[in-house]
């Protein structure tokens, strides 16, 4: 089975009036002049908007866009007990910030914090939604550990926080539950720790497929280390993967041979029933990729040699390599169009 | 860079100077809130039913009003407020060859801007804020502080869709901006900032943003300072120091002054502009906690090397907040001159 589907989030704003709705609330609310509950409207049209966008780009498997996350850390650390939230930092290598949680307390969750949004995506899209939440290392990592308990007591206590979180997202419905660990090709040397903490996030569920998404660089390295994990489907950043063998002199002949290499070792580490989330589009480049170039250096070489390496071939999620809402409106859709067309051509060949 | 001997051209001898001896010269970062009347009349701008003309006058008048502001409020070494930019990147953008611009992105929170994107050779064409540097100066006896956005940061910050890969960009970039200093320094400008804070994000690329602002302050006949913020200095630091400026302007108080333990394990070797307003926040801090800011700051860094300034730009901030941010942080400042 081959899908396509965007990462994770996505613009909330645009250069209509329409696609500014958000925006202006944001503003009035701040100067006083309207109420939460107008924030929340918009944030519930620019969510309609976002899977509206995706269904008619023909994506497959939907994201609400993380309209209402303020960044990918502290909305997550909000919805906790035992997070205080703090300054600015930058996120990674962006030109974005997030405000950092400080870890005061024992961590915990109260109430579902992600549950009510997942309902009113599911129920306003025309296809499966997927839940998402920040993973207990990357919220870990980019948090400042007020406690001095360390980081391994602060990551096994996020972990079964947000296993409860998981468990609330199957109940409502979610089909797929994506676990964004950003942090793994920053700090590569958790896979241990991950392990233990992605035991204790999976725990109980029983029909939801958990996607681990990892993006901000390449983790291939790590592939042995992740290949066993808890997930049902383990996602890649390919075009960094790739650019990195290319760069690193791995492979002289080009992406096309970097991507026949990275999928004969996708392939041969692969476990039974595990797929794969393949990010072949830049999410953080205006230059629309060649379709054509594209399939034939990146998409068809890593497919061909999982066909080849494998009896069964997994399920690949053709996707961005990030969320698109580091791209204006008009480039995320067109990015979109392109990795629809690029699944077409996948199936047409490999399904 | 220079110890700010007479610059060679009539412009430079006639620009003032900050006063000798003066300790914990107080400044700003660069931006100032636009007024309400500045807003309406760049939108207008936008829809084209305003002319350049009419925008360019109300930001002269605003400029100014931000200049009567910095100096009724006693702040040492000013800058232009930046009344004619939007965003610091993309103001660039606009004004150099081989950029276009984008459509609208999020920076951060509800904030967003046009990202330039570098589809051409970068090229430098003719000075870009040299006339609102000469404008400014004169407006004011105070010395004033020209503000620019460095090569890594323009470069960080852009889509590429030309250069072969970030360094070359970057070098590209770095011979523009030197072009930029040279022309204010050729203006006058004693104090040239330019601003690097995506340094802090990539520590792998700390010795490309050394090598591209070696480029742009190398020889260069002004006091040269650098703004960074809101990123990773334990991984960067003290291999920060090498950047090639006088001083550091650096945000303190957003992160609760913990770049202040930094500077005790290994020694802050340069000027430090110390960022004691949080500009991210709509509270006042009040005179006292400013005083307990700036007193920490001393503790790494000795009184004639500290500057005190905001943790970063005033944009984000109403104009009422700004003034009175700016207002504690001049009094506690002159409070801890008295006991210096």
């Amino acid at each position: 089975m081959i899908l396509a589907s965007l990462l994770n989030s996505y613009p909330r704003i645009g250069d209509r009036p329409a696609e500014q709705v958000l925006r202006r609330a944001l503003h009035g609310a701040d100067r006083g002049e309207l109420q939460p509950s107008a924030v929340a409207e918009a944030e519930d049209e620019m969510t309609r908007m976002a899977l509206r966008e995706q269904s008619d780009a023909g994506m497959d498997l939907l994201s609400d866009g993380q309209i209402r996350w303020h960044d990918p850390v502290s909305h997550v650390a909000r919805g906790l007990a035992g997070f205080r939230i703090e300054g600015l930092l930058r996120y990674f290598d962006t030109n974005t910030y997030y405000r950092q949680p400080a870890a005061v307390g024992p961590i915990g969750r109260e109430r579902p914090f992600l549950v009510e949004a997942y309902r009113f995506a599911a129920a306003a899209a025309p296809r499966p939604v997927k839940g998402i939440v920040t993973g207990p290392i990357t919220l870990a990592r980019l948090s400042r550990d007020a406690r001095g308990c360390g980081m391994r007591d602060l990551v096994l206590e996020i972990a079964s926080a947000l296993n409860r979180e998981l468990l609330d997202l199957e109940a409502a419905g979610a089909g797929f539950i994506q676990v964004d660990e950003p942090s793994l090709a920053r700090f590569p040397g958790a896979t241990d720790l991950l392990r233990l903490a992605m035991r204790r996030l999976v725990a109980g569920l029983s029909s939801a497929r958990v996607i681990l998404a990892t993006t901000f660089g390449d983790v291939t390295p790590l592939f042995d280390d992740l290949a066993s994990l808890p997930a049902a489907i383990l996602g890649f950043d390919v075009v960094a993967a790739v650019d990195r063998m290319k760069t690193g002199g791995a492979v002289p002949d080009g992406a096309a041979a970097a991507a026949t290499g990275l999928g004969t070792r996708l392939a041969a580490g692969l476990v039974p029933e595990t797929g794969l989330l393949l990010g072949i589009i830049d999410g953080r480049n205006t230059r629309l990729e060649d379709p054509g170039d594209t399939y034939e250096h990146l998409v068809r070489p890593i497919l061909e040699a999982l066909r080849t390496s494998r009896r069964a071939a997994p399920e690949v999620h053709l996707a961005p390599n990030h969320g698109l809402e580091f791209l204006p409106r008009d480039t995320a859709r067109a990015k979109l169009s392109l990795l629809a067309v690029l699944r077409d051509r996948a199936r047409q060949e490999f399904a | 860079m220079s110890d700010l001997g007479p610059a060679p051209e009539a412009d430079a001898r006639a620009a003032p100077a900050l006063p000798a001896g003066l300790l914990l010269p107080l400044s700003t970062i660069g931006s100032f809130p636009k007024p309400e009347r500045l807003k309406r009349a760049r939108a207008e701008f936008s829809r084209g039913t305003l002319d350049a003309d009419s925008l360019r006058a109300i930001e002269r008048e605003e400029t100014t009003a931000c200049i009567r502001l910095q100096e009724s409020i006693g702040l040492d070494l000013l800058v232009d407020g930046e009344m004619y930019r939007g965003d610091m990147t993309t103001y660039f953008a606009e004004n150099l060859e081989g950029f276009r611009i984008s459509g609208l992105v999020r920076s951060y929170g509800n904030r967003y801007y046009r990202k330039p994107v570098v589809v051409g050779g970068v090229r430098w064409t003719r000075p870009v804020t040299v006339e609102w540097y000469r404008y400014a100066s004169g407006q004011t006896r105070h010395p004033v502080k020209a503000i620019l956005t460095g090569p890594y940061t323009l470069m960080d910050w852009a889509f590429d869709e030309h250069y072969a890969s970030r360094e070359s960009l970057a070098l590209a970039l770095a011979d523009v901006v030197r072009q930029e200093c040279e022309a204010l320094v050729a203006a006058g400008a004693r104090y040239v900032q330019i601003d690097e804070p995506a340094v802090s994000v990539r520590p792998d690329e700390i010795d490309l943003a050394i090598r591209a602002m070696q480029r742009v302050t190398d020889g260069l006949r002004a006091r040269t300072i650098t703004h960074i913020c809101y990123g990773d200095f334990a991984a960067i630091y003290p291999r920060l120091l090498d950047l090639p400026v006088e001083q550091f302007t650096l945000e303190l108080s957003n992160s609760a002054l913990g770049l202040l333990e930094l500077f005790r394990a290994s020694p802050f070797t340069k000027e430090l502009g110390a960022g004691v307003l949080d500009v991210h926040h709509h509270a006042i801090e009040p005179v006292e906690v400013v005083k307990e800011r700036i007193l920490a700051a001393l503790r790494v860094v000795p009184p004639s090397r500290l500057y005190v300034n905001p943790d970063c730009g005033l944009k984000t901030r109403s104009l009422e907040e700004t003034e009175a941010k700016l207002r504690n942080m001049v009094a506690a400042t002159l409070e801890v001159r008295r006991t210096l």
